[in-house]
């Protein structure tokens, strides 16, 4: 490879937009993939496919959510039908209004005042991680994108190519079912009781 | 729990709990729902611990390790691509 194509590559356009948005990416992909190496491996094909694609990109519009789109393509068309993902085991409804009381009673003076922190800080990153990971994937995709990126709901429904009143009902379920898996992990930790 | 004929009622605050914490609600609905909750301790209780809840996932998940030579693998793919196309546009 010559020196002169190579450079022309790192200081392209393409690649200036795509390196502001790589770590986000990554995490997305690691998500969808819930492994490291397929994540790295779907970024990469991801941005091939987007650097051929690139003469399509509308310039000027939102380069992160054009980028998501084709990773999460390229998701659904190499990795998702690979992966026979276990059975999702669905979990007792528990009320927000319990939840805060539980918690309440355990927070010390000492402590603030913060129910949703106290539950949260007690799980380490991989705890909630897997909580995720543990979602009907309709609610997975859907909460990926929704808690590791800064997007609205038409935003995620145009990466989606779903409605964006689906986008929205998901959000709401899986943000609930999300709920009740960290307080059952929470429980289960022993970092609880109720 | 509050009724009064110009504020919402507690239910009608907590039909707009999921929008109004997700930023997607309009402005006037945010501030009929932001009056609702200046005047109820306990749905303001219930807002402020859904809010907390998804700021405090967020700001674990954004956590995650990104591998140090991610870009440099990234760039390496692209100016491999970038000089097959060289190649194929030059025979």
């Amino acid at each position: 490879m010559s020196v002169a194509s190579h450079e022309n590559t790192l200081e392209s356009p393409f690649t200036a937009l795509l390196e502001g948005i790589l770590d986000p990416a990554y995490r997305t992909a690691y998500h969808l993939t819930n492994n490291k190496d397929d994540a790295e491996e779907l970024v990469q094909e991801a941005s091939l496919a987007a650097f051929r694609a690139f003469h399509r990109f509308e310039r000027g519009t939102n380069f992160k959510a054009w980028f998501l789109t084709i990773l999460r393509n390229r998701f659904i068309s190499d990795y998702r039908k690979q992966k026979r993902r276990p059975a999702v085991v669905e979990l007792d409804e528990i009320s927000d209004e319990f939840m805060w009381n539980v918690v309440s009673h355990q927070i010390d003076s000492g402590e603030s005042a913060d129910p949703a922190r106290y539950i949260v800080d007690r799980l380490d990153t991989e705890q909630v991680i897997t909580a995720l990971a543990a979602l009907p994937d309709e609610f997975r995709e859907v909460c990926t994108l929704y808690f590791t990126q800064d997007l609205q709901y038409q935003e995620i429904s145009d990466i989606l190519d779903v409605p964006i009143g689906t986008v929205r009902s998901r959000i709401h379920r899986g943000r609930r079912l999300l709920k009740q898996r960290l307080w059952r992990l929470a429980e289960d930790h022993g970092l609880l009781t109720s | 729990m509050m009724n009064n004929d110009d504020c919402l009622s507690c239910e009608e605050a907590l039909q707009r709990l999921d929008d109004y914490v997700d930023r997607e609600l309009s402005s006037t609905d945010v501030e009929e729902v932001k009056g609702h909750l200046d005047a109820c301790k306990g749905c303001s209780q219930h807002f402020t611990f859904e809010q907390r809840i998804v700021e405090e996932v967020r700001t674990k998940l954004v956590r995650l390790d990104i591998p140090n030579d991610l870009r440099e693998k990234v760039l390496s793919r692209l100016a491999g691509e970038s000089h097959s196309s060289d190649t194929t546009r030059n025979t």
